[in-house]
């Protein structure tokens, strides 16, 4: 049981959002940035890609630092109607593993990008 | 059941094809989704965490076998092959694509349904007590007068803008399974001393962020001013409630800023202008919605059927079924059945089209084609024979649908969380999963006695965790998922909010934490005492001291 004081730090028990992923986030670390938004027709988790579309996968989406974020939402400005309420998202490069990529810092925007951690058969 | 008329096929019938059109010119592009988001919200889809996600409302949780064949279809066809069954007794669809959804909605239209007012400021579904028109406690079927209500607020032109979502729960028992306290008008069917039925009308209950218990504001309402008196609480809260502040919108804060004694007075001055005009009930109107809701063609049956004990004394598992998920039914030799959905490790809640397709077969071949969903997030089989329970337990079981544990620590309402929820800070439902893992002894379960536990992750309390005998509520520090606990909270007819415990525990900690409150009970119970019980009688320091004394 917990001691008063601070507490230790959470371990996730779910397996696809534990591990390398989040020992990848590091405050000190660079901050580097993607563009994610929901598809319009399906609704689905889709991030402003490398070649200039909107894709399912994090993994190509393309990452800028976070002083051009706006410059990337320009660059995405004649494909927002494809899309509903774009947004810019922090992000830490992770280079070792199978998800190697980009990996959001925040967790809500982890288990957007990588699927509910309920139903690991929808994971992305 | 209600049946639609003409005017309600065609008024939902022309509503699909409004919002055909709508979708259409939306995907063209030629409505942006700031013209289109009101839209979508009045038709019940919202835009979630990964996906749309469409809300279809089940007036007062009542289904026949044909329209769960049909939320079963949808599942399947334009889905993943399951749906969510909520706290507010309807269905949610987690994946549908927008250019799907007005095919949905011409499927749920044929077969009597609709998405409407499940968003928006309005009043949204009226829900009611589960085992409404069967329970051996009733006084009349609350059903009845749900669906007076729902015709009444559908497209009220006046009630469709209020400061904020409205919700009504009727009941009809003495026993309340409705949490008709925690809802912004709880009605409760009650006998005056001359044996005229009418209702207690509960005013400004309410969960989330400021958690509020209703007010009575009026202890009789004869029934023939049903109308008439919403009407004045809506008018009241319409031109007051504070739409300055959608935090403080909710009627719970009027009632408690004003008090309750000044509130009741201006809806009695309200309804001084309304009653015995054009918005009460017309002659023959109650009959007419009453002939819907007649008990069906029960069979002449003994009270006690002795071949169910003879069952259950030879089989451990199917007595420990009929002792957690049965209930009393009114008619004798028959009995209502609650289906859990909170099998081990499973979402709470969810159900697949498989499930919903068997769940359809069952009550057409048990519960003469019968089905309702419970707020509590479970279903019911409401019109079983006695004689036929030993069958219908044995083809539940590989369904995966015959957990006994109704009412007991695992079957925990839960929230959708942050794995679907873009309003969430932490996640609801692998904290159930894990929770029902942790308690997977049946005899250790049912040792427990009466426990409830509720988990929401996020302060908007959609998992009802200040009603929680132990109430979970999922919190962002620092960028990690905490959990705070609270204790003692109860939405029965003895309402009451729990109290926060202590420090939030971190997710790895919480199910630790859960096991150290149940086992503190277990050690400090008197004999027969619930969890509740005890909580009164000692208070939360026994809990407290075996959370957070240090070792």
């Amino acid at each position: 049981m917990p001691t008063p004081g601070p507490r230790p730090r959470a371990r996730r028990p779910f397996s696809r959002l534990s591990g390398c992923k989040m020992s990848a986030a590091k405050a000190s670390a660079p901050v580097d940035q993607v563009l994610t938004a929901n598809r319009l027709s399906d609704g689905k988790v889709v991030f402003f890609s490398a070649d200039g579309g909107w894709d399912e996968r994090i993994d190509r989406a393309r990452v800028v630092a976070k002083a051009d974020g706006e410059a990337l939402m320009a660059a995405a400005a004649g494909t927002v109607g494809e899309v509903v309420e774009p947004y810019l998202i922090d992000v830490d490069i992770v280079a070792e593993g199978g998800s190697a990529g980009p990996v959001p810092r925040r967790y809500r925007e982890r288990i957007r990008a990588f699927g509910p951690s309920i139903h690991p058969q929808f994971a992305k | 059941m209600y049946r639609y008329d003409e005017f309600d096929h065609a008024f939902v019938a022309q509503r699909v094809e409004q919002f055909r059109e709508q979708a259409a010119r939306r995907l063209a592009g030629t409505l942006s989704e700031d013209e289109f988001k009101p839209h979508r919200l009045m038709n019940g889809l919202y835009l979630q965490l990964h996906a749309y996600m469409l809300r279809v409302a089940i007036p007062y949780g009542t289904l026949s076998s044909r329209q769960m064949r049909k939320l079963a279809h949808i599942a399947r066809a334009y889905d993943r092959g399951y749906g969510h069954f909520t706290t507010r007794q309807n269905i949610q669809y987690n994946w549908p694509a927008l250019k799907d959804v007005p095919d949905i909605l011409a499927e749920l239209a044929a077969v009597e349904m609709h998405a409407i007012q499940t968003s928006g400021n309005c009043i949204r579904n009226i829900t009611a007590d589960p085992f409404a028109g069967v329970a051996a406690d009733e006084i009349e079927d609350p059903r009845i007068y749900a669906e007076i209500i729902r015709q009444w607020s559908s497209l009220h032109p006046e009630f469709s803008f209020l400061p904020r979502k409205f919700k009504i729960a009727v009941t009809g028992a003495a026993e309340d399974r409705a949490a008709i306290a925690f809802h912004d008008i709880g009605l409760q069917l009650v006998r005056a001393e001359d044996g005229e039925v009418g209702f207690a009308v509960l005013v400004g209950g309410g969960q989330g962020r400021t958690p509020m218990i209703a007010k009575t504001i009026r202890p009789f309402l004869p029934k023939a001013h049903l109308l008439s008196y919403l009407e004045a609480i809506l008018r009241v809260y319409n031109l007051l409630g504070r739409r300055d502040n959608l935090f403080k919108a909710r009627i719970k804060i009027l009632v408690h800023e004003v008090g309750t004694e000044a509130f009741t007075d201006m809806v009695e001055e309200e309804w001084a202008q309304l009653k015995g005009g054009p918005v009460e009930l017309p002659d023959g109107e109650l009959e007419r919605i009453l002939a819907y809701f007649r008990p069906p063609a029960y069979e002449r049956l003994e009270a006690v059927t002795p071949a169910v004990d003879v069952q259950a004394r030879a089989d451990p598992a199917f007595a420990a079924w009929v002792r957690a998920n049965l209930v009393a039914h009114k008619q004798p030799g028959y009995a209502i059945v609650n289906l859990s959905l909170k099998a081990e490790g499973e979402p709470p809640g969810d159900a697949t089209d498989a499930q919903m397709d068997a769940i359809a077969d069952l009550a057409d071949r048990y519960s003469l084609g019968e089905i309702r969903v419970t707020h509590e997030q479970n279903l019911v089989l409401p019109n079983v024979k006695a004689g036929d329970l030993y069958e219908l337990w044995q083809a539940l079981r590989p369904l995966g649908l015959a957990t006994a544990n109704i009412g007991h620590v695992t079957d925990i309402i839960a929230c959708p969380g942050l794995d679907y929820c873009s309003l969430a800070n932490a996640r609801s439902i692998p904290i159930a999963q894990a929770i029902t893992r942790r308690f997977n002894d049946l005899a250790r379960i049912h040792d427990l006695a009466e426990l409830k536990i509720k988990i929401s992750g996020c302060i908007n309390a959609c998992g009802h965790h200040h009603v929680g005998h132990i109430g979970i509520l999922g919190v962002d520090k620092k960028g990690e998922e905490f959990y705070q606990i609270t204790l003692g909270g109860d939405a029965t007819r003895t309402a009451a909010i729990g109290s926060i415990v202590g420090p939030a525990f971190s997710s790895d900690q919480v199910v630790d934490a859960v096991e150290t409150v149940v086992n503190t009970y277990v050690d400090v119970r008197a004999p027969g005492e619930r969890f509740l019980d005890t909580y009164r009688r000692l208070g939360p320091a026994p809990f407290k001291e075996s959370l957070y004394a240090a070792h």
